[in-house]
């Protein structure tokens, strides 16, 4: 190879250099993905309202784990917002309830979305009843 | 008569009242963990069980022994999951049993889901059945009704115990159930994606609100393709799945791939086919541990 020993060393370093760019992207390929984004959940206003046929009523209302909604209830009607993430799959709460009457009592929940549409669900019991009830607008 | 004479008496006596109590026992081999439970629960003490698929064996690769063959040849019932679970020696072991053997597939007894097309001959329906119904609850019920109604065809004089057993497990199946659903209920229902290493969980899916990505079909013995797997890393990060699930029977080696390439992380290990040992030593163990692990990473 002609050329003075100096330009012949620039020459090597300059391949050397070029060679890194596509062993860096190879690389870069092979490493682990971050974790997923957690997905937006959008949150809605939802209107909750319970009709009990037996009063006092004491209910508590959870949503994901969490109490959502509870009370001791006097009088046979409640109604209350909240602002919730309702997903198109629907959501569960968890509804228990107990009357002071031992007598079959029913709790009557009505879920309005912010479109105008109402989802009812009823729960039945004689002292006490829980459930898992499930509000999809599809039903 | 002398005292030793007496005591002689009184030990036959003894010996012939208890013969007579075993020789009364319906003896049941099971070719299915949940089952073998349910068998104990309904028959008490009216029936002695035969594990032969042990907890934590795989049932889609077990193999008839002669030793098994025999003990299922010593029994009054036969107990088999069914829905073609026993595909691979159904019919050895039907055609090699004495005629007074009762062989009872309690899986056929309740309805299946399927996979794939419904079309073609009887035996290719067979195999898109979904054999594992004891990961619902409800279908565990339907098949303990099962066991108690053969328990009583076959021994009425106790007719009154197997449905005390019953009612009792049915009750605690009930109670399990409940428990089942408060807890799922503490999962938004669009996270609801359950990434398992094969396609078990159809059943409970059903029940519970899930959709079932699995990497393998409904049995253990097929690698997944290429394209499968790519398309289930894709699936993942497109729902934003934070979890998969190992099987306690099965090899975590594609799964953890998955992991590697999607970004999601293992979630734990399910009880997939039937009873095992630790947490799944019981159904309402397995259960427990299952739904507690699901939720627990998913959330």
């Amino acid at each position: 190879m002609r050329g003075s020993p100096l330009a012949q060393a620039v020459l090597v370093v300059a391949a050397l250099l070029l060679l890194l760019i596509p062993l860096h992207r190879l690389t870069q390929r092979e490493q682990r993905p971050a974790p997923q984004p957690a997905v937006t959940r959008p949150t809605k206003q939802v209107h909750l309202a319970l009709r009990t046929t037996a009063v006092p009523c004491r209910f508590q209302i959870t949503f994901l784990g969490k109490t959502l909604w509870a009370e001791d209830a006097s009088t046979p009607e409640l109604a209350k917002d909240f602002d919730i993430d309702f997903p198109k799959e629907g959501i569960d709460l968890v509804v228990d309830a107990t009357w002071e009457s031992k007598a079959l009592a029913a709790m009557e929940i009505t879920l309005s979305l912010p479109d105008g549409t109402a989802l009812r669900k009823t729960l039945w019991g004689q002292g006490a009843a829980n459930d898992v009830l499930t509000f999809r607008e599809e039903e | 008569m002398g005292l030793a004479s007496a005591s002689r008496a009184f030990c036959v006596c003894l010996l012939l009242f208890s013969t007579a109590k075993l020789q009364a026992q319906i003896k049941v081999a099971s070719f299915s963990t949940v089952l073998s439970e349910i068998a104990k629960k309904v028959g008490g003490k009216d029936v002695v069980v035969t594990s032969v698929i042990k907890p934590g064996q795989d049932p889609h690769e077990y193999q008839l022994t002669p030793g098994d063959l025999s003990a299922a040849a010593a029994s009054d019932l036969v107990l088999l999951s069914g829905k073609g679970m026993e595909g691979t020696y159904l019919r050895n072991l039907r055609d090699a049993l004495p005629k007074q053997v009762q062989v009872l597939a309690v899986g056929d007894q309740i309805p299946s889901l399927t996979k794939g097309t419904d079309e073609g001959k009887d035996a290719e329906k067979e195999a898109t059945q979904d054999p594992h119904w004891w990961n619902s609850i409800s279908e565990t019920e339907k098949a303990t009704a099962v066991v108690r109604d053969a328990l009583t065809r076959l021994d009425g004089q106790h007719a009154a115990d197997y449905q005390a057993g019953a009612t009792a497990h049915l009750s605690l199946l009930k109670e399990l159930d409940s428990w089942v659903k408060r807890k799922v209920a503490e999962l938004p229902r669009d996270r609801r994606i359950l990434v398992t290493s094969h396609d078990a969980f159809q059943y409970f899916a059903k029940d519970y609100g899930f959709q079932i990505d699995s990497i393998e079909g409904l049995t253990t013995d097929q690698e997944p393709s290429v394209s499968h797997v790519t398309a289930i890393i894709a699936e993942i990060k497109k729902q934003g799945v934070k979890a998969i699930f190992l099987e306690n029977t099965l090899n975590p080696k594609v799964s953890v791939e998955i992991t590697r390439e999607s970004g999601a992380k293992i979630g734990g290990s399910l009880y997939a086919d039937g009873l095992g040992p630790g947490d799944g030593e019981t159904y309402d163990g397995m259960l427990r541990h299952n739904v507690t692990t699901i939720v627990d990473a998913l959330k």
